[in-house]
Order: structure tokens, then sequence, then C-alpha cells
């Protein structure tokens, strides 16, 4: 699934992530690859903005930068 | 022979707090990413041994993805140096993806754990000694006593970390197809075969592989890509911590992250802070130095110098120039110490991470980032030192718009004039203060929207690390206080006493070098009564206000000892003199609140001028200003025109309309480029997995 229809406190896998060089590697340093996981705990006022658990880390992306990234239970 | 150790690791793990408690400094220290921009460097002494510190900014990896990050990465190419790599315990996972990749890479590296809070993590430090051996040291970088010996014991080890990497079986084959390139720019050939792996262009580049190897590296490849390096470090990062964290949400993030009342709630602590610094506190203590400065210290010395036939001059300057000019600036000090310590508290607890969050959303919609808030918040105590801040926002069409609207925001050198003239004209109501921050902030959403197709942003990615929520410590607080009023203070000592003294000698003699008193017109009244039509319209077109705004170029705080100075009056009188027609600078409450206007927005002082140059070049800091007075000039003249045409009320209604239009406007734009494609598309993810 998207990151659009995911769910509040829910942990899920991510199955894979697509996005240029540069930003991918970003992603995998925070802990967003293909076979991690992250959980959404809250969403910004007009929900483009999501903020991130990752290994017990609160990290807040913007949802286009998350596009790419599907995610299943 | 002096040792040089390099402080790296993830922003906001506590380098700059070490390096300040290592060599004795006093290097700005905050609750969020990105506060240390550059590299500095100092020494200190164990045991007769020397070591040089270097602080660097903060990196998440040895691939750079910002400026600040390339400064860190580009001095740890070209020095090989010991490295002591900062890690916070509450955040190891995140923090040893970067010490695993300095151990990759082959550097001398020594690892600190910065314990921050009072849970028992015996156990874990327990494996991590075991893992990492000598090593390893764990302090609280803030408090511990014996900080330099620890430092010195863990540097001085000759030992290196030993870790037994399971997954660099995996690069072998392209280890030994790059090694001769690896060795010639002196790196290890496996961290070397990660990075190409990861399609690192620029250490490919430098690697300088021919035709033969790259293809041969491409059948060696096979699956490996940049989530299954992520996967083999992060699981052999939990395979040394053994424990997962568990996450707790931060009760006060329930409310201050609450999508319906974290925006009201921030606007309701702004409300606080003005009531506090404008109201009745901060009016009480300004009135109280400028009494002991101006009526008890001044008016004494000025007595004593006349008593004493001292030179006509040098009293006439000592009274009009300094007890009037400078003096008068020095009584708003209270009021700028106070929004100071607020400033220190939003930026000690971590609450500014949050407020990007917040305002993310609608910041992206006018062009800017979530980032540049913490720019736009500290652009309220010293827009020259916030410009500086918004280096750490990844895309420079953003950072450029940050920097050029922080011009826009009122820093505290405006403060004194918007006092000054809502006390005598305004019953000092500080509501009014307030609304003139809230007309910058209508004005900054307006130019982001008219820079936001010269300026297109290029890269959207906004990834932020929340910092954890601390209690400011009264030493932290302190120093940030001091720092800044001891800017504040030196500026009046050194180019605001300068200017003084000039614009006093512009403002007292005429052209033939004769003292005014004696019958002449003033050099500056000469000047300024030819530019002074040109404000007529803005309801101050008098030649006073106008050289008072010319001074006001060089520092904002000028305005009023400018004041002061062509009055001829200080202190309480200065005031007072404001309403008098007789004065050469006076003014009825709709030019007063014109000229607070225009004063709050026209040209940036001196000192954030060549900030912008250096950073945006001169050509772009020439149309910002340019862009800056005009919008300065149609702003104000929209409102006195408004007033004086028409009712109070009516301008007020009209305001509203135009503040709901721009939100209705943004509201409606679509969604900026997204990250991938570059185009407003919604669903090119999509596309591309299909």
């Amino acid at each position: 699934m998207n990151i659009k229809e995911a769910k509040l406190n829910i942990e899920y896998n991510i199955l894979s992530v697509q996005a240029n060089n540069d930003l991918h590697r970003r992603l995998s340093e925070i802990g967003i690859y293909e076979g991690g996981k992250l959980k959404i705990i809250r969403k910004s006022l007009l929900g483009h903005t999501y903020l991130l658990e990752i290994f017990g880390t609160t990290i807040a992306v913007r949802s286009s930068v998350l596009k790419g990234v599907e995610l299943g239970n | 022979m002096e040792t040089k150790v390099v402080l790296v690791g993830n922003p906001n793990t506590g380098k700059t707090t070490l390096y300040n408690r290592l060599t004795k400094s006093d290097e700005h220290v905050g609750n969020w990413h990105g506060v240390t921009i550059d590299a500095k460097s100092k020494s200190f002494e164990v045991d007769g041994q020397t070591y040089e510190v270097v602080d660097l900014p903060g990196i998440y990896s040895l691939t750079p993805y910002n400026p600040e990050e390339r400064v860190t990465t580009d001095y740890l190419f070209h020095n090989k140096c010991k490295i002591l790599n900062i890690c916070d315990i509450n955040n190891l996972k995140l923090n040893f993806y970067l010490t695993l990749q300095l151990i990759e890479a082959g550097y001398d590296v020594s690892i600190i754990i910065n314990i921050t809070d009072k849970k028992d993590h015996s156990s874990l430090i327990n494996r991590l000694k075991s893992v990492f051996k000598d090593k390893i040291a764990f302090i609280n970088v803030q408090k511990d006593k014996n900080l330099h010996n620890t430092i010195a014991g863990v540097l001085n080890n000759k030992t290196t970390i030993q870790l037994d990497i399971p997954y660099f079986s995996k690069f072998k084959d392209i280890t030994k197809i790059i090694s001769k390139n690896a060795s010639n720019i002196k790196l290890s050939s496996e961290f070397a075969s990660i990075k190409i792996i990861e399609n690192d262009t620029e250490i490919i580049k430098k690697l300088q592989l021919d035709e033969s190897q790259v293809q041969a590296i491409e059948k060696c490849k096979h699956n490996l890509n940049v989530d299954t390096i992520a996967r083999l470090r992060f699981d052999f990062i939990q395979s040394i911590l053994v424990e997962k964290k568990q996450y707790k949400v931060a009760k006060v993030d329930k409310l201050l992250l609450n999508r319906a009342l974290g925006i009201p709630v921030f606007i309701g602590i702004l409300v606080l802070i003005f009531y506090i610094t404008f109201g009745p506190v901060g009016t009480f203590l300004k009135e109280c130095l400028s009494y002991f400065i101006q009526d008890f210290i001044g008016l004494n010395l000025y007595e004593f110098m006349q008593a004493n036939n001292f030179n006509y001059v040098i009293t006439d300057f000592v009274y009009k120039g300094l007890i009037c000019g400078v003096g008068g600036i020095i009584s708003f000090l209270p009021q700028i110490v106070l929004l100071f310590f607020f400033l220190s508290i939003l930026e000690e607890s971590g609450y500014l991470s949050r407020l990007a969050f917040l305002f993310e959303d609608l910041l992206n919609k006018i062009g800017l980032s979530g980032k540049s808030l913490f720019t736009l918040i500290m652009s309220c105590g010293c827009s020259t030192i916030a410009m500086m801040t918004a280096r750490n926002i990844e895309d420079e069409n953003i950072k450029k718009k940050t920097m050029i609207l922080s011009t826009y925001m009122c820093c505290s050198a405006k403060l004194p004039i918007f006092v000054i003239l809502t006390s005598t004209f305004f019953s000092g109501n500080y509501l009014l203060i307030f609304g003139l921050y809230i007309l910058s902030i209508v004005v900054s959403v307006f130019v982001a929207m008219l820079m936001k197709r010269s300026l297109p942003n290029k890269n959207d990615s906004f990834i932020l690390e929340f910092p954890c929520y601390r209690i400011p410590t009264l030493q932290k607080m302190w120093k940030f206080i001091c720092s800044n009023t001891m800017l504040f203070l030196t500026k009046i000592g050194s180019v605001l006493l300068l200017f003084s003294l000039i614009f006093y000698f512009l403002n007292t003699y005429d052209f033939n070098l004769i003292h005014i008193d004696l019958g002449g017109v003033s050099i500056m009244q000469r000047v300024c009564e030819v530019i002074a039509p040109i404000f007529a319209p803005l309801g101050f077109g008098n030649w006073g206000a106008v050289s008072a705004l010319v001074s006001g170029i060089v520092a904002k705080e000028i305005i009023v000892s400018s004041i002061g100075v062509i009055n001829g009056v200080g202190g309480s009188e200065i005031a007072q003199s404001l309403v008098d027609t007789s004065s050469n600078i006076y003014f009825d409450t709709t030019s007063a609140l014109s000229f607070m206007i225009f004063a709050l927005l026209y040209v940036p002082c001196l000192s954030s001028i060549s900030v912008m140059a250096k950073q945006l070049g001169g050509a772009l800091t020439t149309k910002a200003i340019i862009l800056q007075f005009i919008i300065a000039y149609i702003v104000t003249l929209i409102v006195y025109l408004g007033i004086k045409l028409l009712d109070i009320n009516f301008i007020f209604v009209v305001l509203l309309f135009v503040v709901l239009a721009l939100i209705v406007t943004i509201g409606r734009k679509k969604m900026s480029p997204c990250a991938y494609c570059r185009k407003n598309c919604e669903d090119c993810c999509i596309k591309r997995l299909d």
C-alpha cells in the first residue's frame, strides 16, 4: 500500500523504496529501506507531512519524499 | 607534538557541548539540528600532551546531502586524523550507522557515548564495552567532571576497533577489482565497494575506474543495492545492541503537535511572550534603566561638565550624541534581554523542531520549508545571525528565499523605535507591536509567493529528526542571553558609537563646518530636505524623520539615537518631543503608525546586507533590497492613505479580506513538485513501479 493509505500507530513493513539516487540513499540512512519497518505516529495540519517512528526515534518527513515507499503489514 | 582530533557524529548529539567543555570555548549550542555550520578548532592540554580539537557540522553518512555536511565530509577526506565519534545513548541505532561507515572507511575511531538521562543503561554499556573494548567511553558530556582525562585515555589507546563485519564478504569480488584505485585515494577498498553499490558519484569519480573495471563491477553487483546495504548495516548494528528501543510519545507532544490545537497553542505562547516583554514587566524594567542612565547619570554628568566650564563642543556632544543618542538605545536593554530569554527557551527546549513540523505544510505552500522557520524565528532576535542558520536547508532556492525573508522580520533592533512611538501615540498598547509582527509575517508570505516563480524549489525533501525535549538549563540560557546581549552592547560600543558621532556631526554642523546654533542649516538637513518629498505621501515628509531612516540603514538601533540627536533631547523627553510640531522630527497618530510600518519593512541594516551579499551574490542582494524598499513604500502608503481617506475599521476589514484571500489562494494551489519527477504529479511513483 501507498504511505497515504497507511493508518496511524500501526507498524508496517517497508516492501520497496523507489526514489532518485541521492534521496534513496538518504532515506536508507535514516532507516527507511526495503525490509525495514516504520510507524506513522502523527500527520501535520494538512496531512502532507508525517511524523514517523523509526528505531524508536521520531523523524518528520514530507509525504512527497515517501511517495515511492510501498508498505505492507 | 599536537594530536589532531575531529569531533564527528549525527546532528544534535552533543559535539559542540563537548568541544566547549574540552577547550573552554563558548560556541553556540542548541537543541535542534544544524546549529554548527562550519569547522572550528581549538586546543586543550592533558598531562603535557596537547590536543587540537576540530568541531564539525553533524552528518548522517560520509556522502554529503547539503553544504554543511560537505564541510565535514571534505574535511574527513582531506585530513587523516583521529576521530571522536559522539553518539547519543538514546539514539544508538541511527548514530551507529555513521560509526559503522567511519570504521568501514578505515579511520582511527574512538567512540564517546553521551548519556543524557538518568536511566539504567548498565547492560547496554557492558555489551558495548565487550564489542569496542577500550575505544569506547561513556560520559555525560554536559556534566562529567573527569572529561579531559577520559577523552585523553580513549584517544591515547593504541588499539583500533576490531569489528568482524559479516557483510564485507558480499563485496569481496568488487573489492578485488578496485583495491588499487581505493588505495590511491587512501580509502579502504571495502568502503569504496559499498559506495560503488550505493552509486556515490563523487567517490566513483575519485576512484577513476576504467571501462573494463566498470563492466566487471556490474557483473559482480548481483542483487546488491542501497536497500541491501542499509539492511546489512542496520542488522549488524542490531546484533550489537540486542535490545530494541521502545518509543514513547511525549505527553506534551499530544498538545503541541495536535492538528487542531498546535498552531493556536503556538500563537498563545507568542502572545504571552509579547505581553511579558512589552507589557508591564518589560516596560517597568525599561523605565528603571532609562531613569538611571539618562536622568541620573546623564543629567548629573551634563551638569557637572557645565559647572566646570568644559568645552562647549564636547559638552554638546556628550549630551546630544552620547546621553540622548547612545544612552537612549541602552535603556531598551531589559526588553531585548527578555526577548532573548524567551528565544533561548524556545531553542533549548526542542520546541523549534516541533514547530518546523507543524508549519511545514503551510510553508511549503508558499515555497519555503519547515526548516525555514528556525531562521525566521531566530531573526526576531537578529536577522544577521539568523541568516547563517539558513545554511542547513538543503534546497539552494529555499535557502535564498529564507535569507531574504529573514530581513522582513521584526528584529530586536527595531523594538526601541516601536516602543517609543507606541508609548507616545498609542498609550503603550503592546498589541500594536504584536500587530506589527503579524504584519511582517503577512508581508513575508506575500513576498515568498512573489519569489515562488523566480526562485522555484528544486529539492522538496523535508526530513527532520526530532530532538528530545529538554528542560533549558540556566547555564545555557545565561550563555545565550549573554552572548546576544554582548553582541548588542558591542555594536553600541563600536558601530553605533562611531555612527552616532558621524550623525551628530552631520546634524550639528553646516557645510562650512559652523555649529548650527550660530544660525546655519545642518549638512543632514540639507541632504534630507531633497529626499524628504518622496516620503511626504507616507505622512512623514519632514527632513528629520527621513534623516533618522537614513541613519537606520547602518543599524536600526540608530533610528532612536538619531531622533534624540536631531531633536536635541534625551530620556523620556524623546517621546515628548515627537508630539511637538516645533521639533525637527514630529508625528501625529497616523504618521507615527506609517513611520513604524516603514521602519519595520524598509531595507535591512548594513551587517545583514553584507551577509546577504556574501551568501546570495551582489545581483540578487541588490534586487532583494530594491524589492524590499518598494514593498515597504507600497504597504505604508496603503495603510496611511487608507486611514486618512477611509475609516480605520474599514481598513481593518479590507486587510482581513486580503489575508483570507491569501489563505484561499495558497490553499487552492496544487502540491509542489514531487521529489522524483520534479513535476506536479500525484502518482508518478506508481507509474514508475508499473
